[in-house]
């Protein structure tokens, strides 16, 4: 395990990234807020964003992979969300304790590992514990007790479909195509990338 | 009113309002929070009422969505505890269960927007490394950031123009300008660190603003969340 310190270009790297996909976060807000305003009238509307949501958990995954140190997916979740308070995000301070709760999800299977095994089905693992600690956090917040049990569940099965395709699958894509692009200084071994 | 809390302390107390509100199940507390809400927008001076137009279209087809949900598919359990409420008297338990979840909705977002909009980015960052032990590089990390969205936003579209331009298209969501932007920000990253640390840049840096920490800061942080709790637990 690399318990080296974070570095200024380790805290930079993630709040440019964190920017990156703010850009990516707005396009699936603008997408989400489309699929809600036709699924409210069927009493539908709250699986809205629901596909996008991997989306969220995608800059932590990342850094994760490419700065290879504990804390990482914390830090970028929470820088991340800091970002978007400044710039205006609707639901302010909450997203901070979201944003802690998904870099928590998105680094525990790396802790396992570690953080010597970036394979798929670390990926894939982290996609999960991420819907998990996520769907138990916005299920306080939103009351998911006060829904009906299939609506419930619809939120949950979406979410985690999203989480494996955009964490698991795309990033984990992204990451791999950078490091055979030789850009990543700390270069990894194959059976530390595939499984 | 709050424009000039310190930062940190309305963190503190935004954010433990938030988390007791989470515990009230009634709309008639969130009504009372979105009013509260609404009177630190309108008495801030940092607020923009077009930034604040803008950001409410979401929020209100988010609660209206919430609305919809908790009204056409609502638990046995949440229909059970909404019995005694006087607003299930004139809608019915099924529209009291709506309003509740529209309402919760809609008053964590008027407490996040309260936040966002009358915060500055400056005294926050300046704020969380004086009194939250917020380590120096992180905050001039998402100091440097902020200051380079535009930029970013350019380049990415930049990027997704390079592709077109080779007649190669791009799809929403597609990875290829992603990937041109990932390889980009690790450059990016390397030359500022390198950049700033030859300007002198250290954990030691002294900072030109200073926060503190004053009376009616702790009165903010405590007050906001004893006031919900109140309201929420003993009066409604």
């Amino acid at each position: 395990m690399n318990r080296n310190k974070l570095t200024l270009r380790d805290y930079l790297l993630m709040a440019l990234i964190s920017v990156v996909f703010g850009v990516v976060y707005l396009l699936a807000v603008y997408a989400g807020t489309a699929l809600t305003t036709i699924l409210t009238p069927m009493g539908l509307g709250v699986l809205g964003y629901e596909p996008f949501y991997g989306i969220w958990y995608m800059a932590a995954i990342i850094t994760t992979y490419l700065i290879r140190k504990p804390l990482v997916g914390i830090v970028t979740e929470v820088i991340a969300a800091l970002i978007e308070v400044l710039l205006g995000n609707m639901f302010g301070v909450m997203v901070l304790v979201s944003a802690f709760i998904q870099g928590v999800g998105v680094e525990l299977p790396f802790t396992f590992t570690k953080y010597e095994n970036y394979s798929y089905k670390v990926a894939m693992a982290s996609a999960v514990s991420a819907t998990v600690l996520s769907f138990l956090w916005t299920g306080f917040r939103s009351n998911y007790l006060a829904m009906d049990w299939r609506i419930v569940v619809a939120i949950f099965v979406i979410r985690l479909l999203s989480a494996l395709f955009f964490t698991g699958y795309l990033s984990k894509l992204i990451c791999d195509k950078l490091d055979k692009a030789g850009i990543l200084a700390n270069h990894l071994n194959t059976s530390e990338v595939s499984d | 009113m709050i424009d000039s809390i310190n930062p940190t302390a309305k963190t503190v107390g935004i954010l433990l309002g938030s988390i007791i509100l989470g515990l009230t199940f009634q709309w008639e507390i969130n009504l009372f929070v979105i009013l509260l809400c609404l009177l630190f927008l309108i008495t801030s001076k940092r607020t923009d009422p077009a930034k604040l137009s803008k950001i409410m279209i979401p929020i209100a087809l988010i609660s209206i969505s919430y609305f919809f949900t908790g009204w056409l598919f609502s638990s046995e359990q949440a229909l059970f505890a909404g019995a005694s409420d006087p607003a299930t008297i004139i809608g019915g338990n099924d529209l009291t269960n709506g309003l509740n979840l529209s309402t919760r909705v809609l008053s964590f977002a008027m407490l996040g927007i309260s936040y966002s909009l009358t915060t500055d980015s400056g005294e926050l960052i300046a704020s969380f490394i004086q009194q939250a032990k917020m380590p120096m590089k992180m905050g001039y990390a998402i100091l440097t950031a902020i200051n380079l969205t535009s930029l970013i936003h350019r380049e990415y579209d930049n990027s997704k123009l390079a592709l077109q331009v080779r007649n190669i298209p791009v799809k929403p969501f597609d990875t290829k300008p992603l990937f041109t932007m990932m390889v980009r920000m690790i450059r990016w990253s390397e030359r500022l660190a390198l950049a700033m640390e030859a300007k002198g840049f250290s954990e030691d840096r002294v900072m030109q603003m200073q926060m503190t920490i004053k009376a009616k800061d702790i009165l903010f942080s405590v007050g906001l969340p004893v006031l919900i709790a109140v309201m929420g637990f003993v009066i409604l």
